[in-house]
């Protein structure tokens, strides 16, 4: 059954984007990242234009990211003065984003920025988390159990001024490095329309050492504000949010990320990070792949104004 | 079939009372509005035409070229090239006020029916609507013919000689189909009457496609109320969210 779009202007087999949905929907459950680095791919191979794609995404992160965080805040796994931190950041990021956006848009190269962004943060994050989960797979193995956290084990990030204690995550770092992190995470949301999960889940335990019990939960909080105010952006100054797409896809996709949560508790931590470094660096070298080869047709057309 | 018969007899009603004094053509374009709904996949739009001849002694042979031309916009073509390697938009070429939806029909391919100078002085054909909306010196230009292929592919641009047929000697019909990626706007129906090669008559007639329903009023929120707009759609994802935790709830 065919769904007319109202603002992407074409019509979409209703039932392939609520596939999709849940089936995002189950990754971004199981891993705990937004899933925006599948769905807006997606949505642009299936002949949405990417302004429409990054815009509608972003709602429908806010949907999973938010039901997600529901059940980490019952379990009271959110460090809420984290939150706010890296939320004043984030703020700030994706105003500088939707704005980068927009100015990408009218000189004609955001598909070209969109694709380098992809490879290289894909590429980096997934290769990373490869290494280490692979590593944390072999000393399971051999029976070795290292904690993540080491006594002592500090960076430059813990030598940087303006520190503060952070009473629920049990850690005491400066205020710079986490509302560094909440900029970026809100830029890169804004202008590649995705959550940022996967890069801030990452960012916390490595450079702020946040332990992990703490860090799903509080990521999800910064995705759901960061991507809510993302949305409302977009509908202002792009006009490219669609309603009736984000609807379609954010039922598909709370219904999906519960199932993927309950999946990935009878999974090792190590090879469930494994799995995403697999996946994240697949969509990675597949995004490197189309900007070396030769496209099919090097001409492509837009329509800048009626 | 009933909305058929009707225009069958509409058209010739008119073909019969109009005792010509030269040449003429009764036009009647079917639906007017085509409605983009919720539930909308594609639409056809049925053009029904009628000759009125001076001089009904002796019946003649005409010939029928017919442009449906989608609200004009403009648009940017860019050609990717290689550096260092990675492909990347290069040159470009911007069309200005070009149809945004195209389709020409006739009742013989276009070169039987007229020279290529009256083709293209009327504006008959792809390249020749094109060309006369001032768009390219050259009909070989890479970025117009790049520009014409993705049209075609995207079902936007669409040319059929042959796709005009003739109900009797002076009354025709054609179909033009649109796709699910309609343009919304107003469509002009360009009608060109052609004999032994020479344009005897001309007419014009419009349709339009609109959103309504749901459609319409997600886009008029969107843009003209934009705040509202994009506040409703993050409680809708907030209370999807909401609605989800607390029903796959397990205690």
């Amino acid at each position: 059954m065919q769904i007319y779009l109202p603002i992407a202007d074409l019509a979409i087999n209703i039932f392939l984007l609520f596939a999709m949905g849940l089936a995002v929907g189950f990754i971004s459950g199981m891993f705990g990242v937004g899933g925006g680095f599948l769905m807006t791919p997606f949505l642009v191979f299936l002949g949405i234009s990417p302004g429409v794609a990054v815009a509608t995404v972003a709602s429908h992160i806010t949907a999973s990211s938010f039901s997600g965080a529901l059940s980490h805040w019952r379990r009271r796994a959110v460090d809420v003065a984290m939150a706010f931190l890296l939320l004043s950041g984030g703020l700030v990021g994706t105003a500088s984003g939707v704005w980068l956006f927009t100015k990408l848009r009218a000189i004609g190269q955001l598909d070209l920025l969109i694709g380098f962004s992809y490879v290289i943060m894909l590429t980096a994050v997934g290769g990373l988390m490869l290494v280490e989960s692979v590593r944390a797979i072999i000393r399971v193995r051999r029976q070795q159990f290292s904690p993540l956290r080491r006594s002592g084990a500090h960076t430059w990030v813990h030598a940087l001024p303006l520190k503060i204690r952070f009473r629920h995550s049990k850690i005491y770092v400066s205020v710079i490095p986490v509302w560094g992190i909440g900029y970026v995470i809100g830029l890169v949301g804004a202008v590649m329309g995705i959550g940022g999960g996967f890069l801030l889940v990452p960012m916390l335990i490595y450079f702020l050492r946040m332990p992990t019990a703490t860090v799903i939960g509080t990521a999800a909080v910064l995705t759901t504000a960061t991507m809510a105010v993302a949305s409302v952006m977009h509908a202002l100054t792009n006009h490219l949010v669609d309603a009736v797409l984000a609807l379609v896809l954010m039922v598909g996709g709370v219904i999906g990320a519960q199932f993927g949560a309950r999946a990935a508790q009878n999974m090792p931590p190590e090879r469930l990070r494994l799995l995403l470094a697999l996946l994240i660096l697949a969509v990675g070298l597949r995004f490197g792949y189309e900007l070396i080869s030769r496209p099919a047709n090097l001409y492509s057309i837009r329509a800048v104004g009626s | 079939m009933t909305s058929l018969a009707r225009l069958c007899a509409f058209v010739a009603f008119l073909a019969l009372s109009l005792s010509a004094r030269s040449e003429e053509l009764v036009v009647t374009v079917a639906p007017s509005q085509i409605a983009v709904s919720s539930s909308y996949s594609g639409g056809t739009v049925v053009v029904f035409g009628a000759i009125v001849q001076p001089n009904t002694v002796q019946p003649r042979n005409y010939d029928v070229a017919v442009i449906v031309m989608g609200p004009r916009q403009t648009v940017v073509a860019r050609r990717k090239g290689r550096m260092v390697g990675v492909w990347i938009n290069q040159e470009s070429r911007t069309f200005y006020n070009v149809p945004s939806f195209l389709g020409v029909r006739a009742s013989r391919p276009l070169s039987e029916i007229a020279s290529a100078d009256i083709l293209r002085r009327q504006g008959i054909g792809l390249k020749n609507v094109l060309f006369d909306a001032g768009v390219s010196p050259h009909s070989d230009d890479p970025f117009l013919v790049n520009f014409i292929d993705i049209r075609r592919q995207q079902g936007l641009f669409d040319e059929r000689p042959g796709g005009v047929t003739f109900l009797s000697r002076t009354a025709f019909r054609t179909e033009i189909s649109l796709p699910d990626n309609v343009p919304i706007g107003d469509y002009q129906v360009d009608l060109k009457l052609f004999q032994n090669g020479e344009m005897v008559g001309e007419s014009l007639a419009s349709f339009a496609v609109a959103k309504i329903g749901v459609e319409d009023l997600v886009v008029n929120a969107a843009t003209s109320h934009s705040l509202l707009y994009g506040l409703t759609v993050v409680s809708m994802a907030l209370f999807t969210g909401w609605l989800a935790s607390i029903v796959f709830r397990r205690d």
